[in-house]
């Protein structure tokens, strides 16, 4: 009950610096990270693994640490001193990409529009429309799980310090 | 953590989110064929497949000063080395094609598409190229009436990896006519 009354406080104390949450730059989130590039430019069509297995592990990993990595780039784009404004950033980010990629892997006009745009940046990609995909979106949850322990963490942490 | 170790882990990850799936791996496990002739068969065998797992082929090579030639696909449950007649008699290289229009006994077409260019078929154009479990047999039809010769690619790792699916490519120059030189593989 302490640690959520900290995190309610109504004018809470900005954050020392170097001491904000942060979502993304952890073990676990740069773990996904590693392992999505890992499946997807060497697992994949390599043999070592099933296709069925290669094909999911990117959705898997890709959509628990892209709303992680886009709250922190947001973050830093736009500070806040309240920590739980992180949870409610990672929770619009998980959102936009749970409508992208179920756009994308449902529709295969979405999915030509997503590679024409990708391809505008420079990246030649190739997304494969499969509603099976959509079985990764738990992922998001996951993700929002994850800052909101990570950010009632912080505070309890606080909480014992000061 | 270090600012900069921060910060090159986010550019990582920003990276790593559009560089994912990439359209093809261009030299891994990448078949090409350099033919000389009308036609060509190519076998993929599936062992896990789902019903709107595609094939994905390219084709290159072509000089690209030369004029546009039409490619047909053909996709047929039957090997077609053991049709009578021979499926080049059967195809009318004045034809004008549609994807999923019946070709005799041999299949139904799944693509047409214009050469010189380099092109992979997906949902968005190749509609009628849907692989089932099983065999089947993907029949190159080069639309033109002078033996041309053009490099076809197969992107096996890039397939697989797209359809969950275990392919392998042969070419069978059975269809040559008998002025064309036959196939050349490397890999």
């Amino acid at each position: 009950v302490s640690e959520l009354r900290v995190a309610r406080t109504p004018h809470p104390t900005p954050l020392p610096k170097g001491e904000e949450v942060r979502a993304f730059t952890r073990l676990l989130p740069v773990a996904a990270m590693v392992l999505l590039v890992f499946n997807d430019h060497v697992l994949k069509g390599a043999g070592i693994l099933p296709g069925w297995l290669t094909g999911k592990l990117s959705d898997f990993a890709g959509l628990y640490f892209a709303p992680l990595l886009l709250a922190e780039l947001w973050m830093l784009a736009r500070p806040h001193p309240e920590p739980r404004v992180l949870v409610r950033r990672v929770a619009w980010t998980a959102l936009g990409f749970g409508l992208l990629f179920t756009a994308i892997k449902t529709s295969a006009a979405f999915s030509e529009r997503y590679d024409a745009v990708l391809s505008l940046l420079g990246r030649r990609v190739h997304n494969t429309v499969d509603p099976t995909d959509l079985m990764a979106l738990p992922m998001l949850g996951v993700s929002v799980w994850d800052a909101w322990r990570l950010v009632r963490g912080s505070a309890a942490k606080r909480a014992r310090v000061g | 953590m270090r600012p900069v170790l921060r910060t090159l882990l986010l550019i990582a990850g920003s990276m790593a989110i559009l560089a994912t799936t990439p359209r093809w791996k261009r030299y891994k496990g990448l078949q090409t064929h350099e033919v000389t002739v009308l036609a060509l068969a190519v076998r993929a065998e599936q062992t896990y497949v789902r019903p709107w797992d595609l094939f994905m082929i390219a084709h290159s090579g072509a000089p690209s000063r030369a004029p546009a030639k039409r490619v047909v696909g053909i996709l047929s449950r039957t090997n077609p080395s053991l049709l009578e007649p021979n499926p080049l008699v059967m195809f009318d290289t004045q034809a004008p094609y549609t994807p999923g229009q019946q070709v005799g006994t041999l299949g139904t077409v799944a693509f047409v598409i214009d050469i010189p260019i380099e092109k992979w078929l997906s949902a968005a154009n190749a509609s009628h190229l849907l692989l089932t479990s099983g065999t089947q047999y993907l029949t190159v039809f080069l639309q033109d009436a002078d033996p041309s010769s053009s490099e076809f690619a197969f992107g096996l790792g890039a397939s697989e990896g797209d359809c969950d699916c275990d392919l392998t490519v042969s070419v069978d120059a059975r269809y040559s006519p008998p002025d064309a030189s036959g196939v050349r593989s490397r890999e």
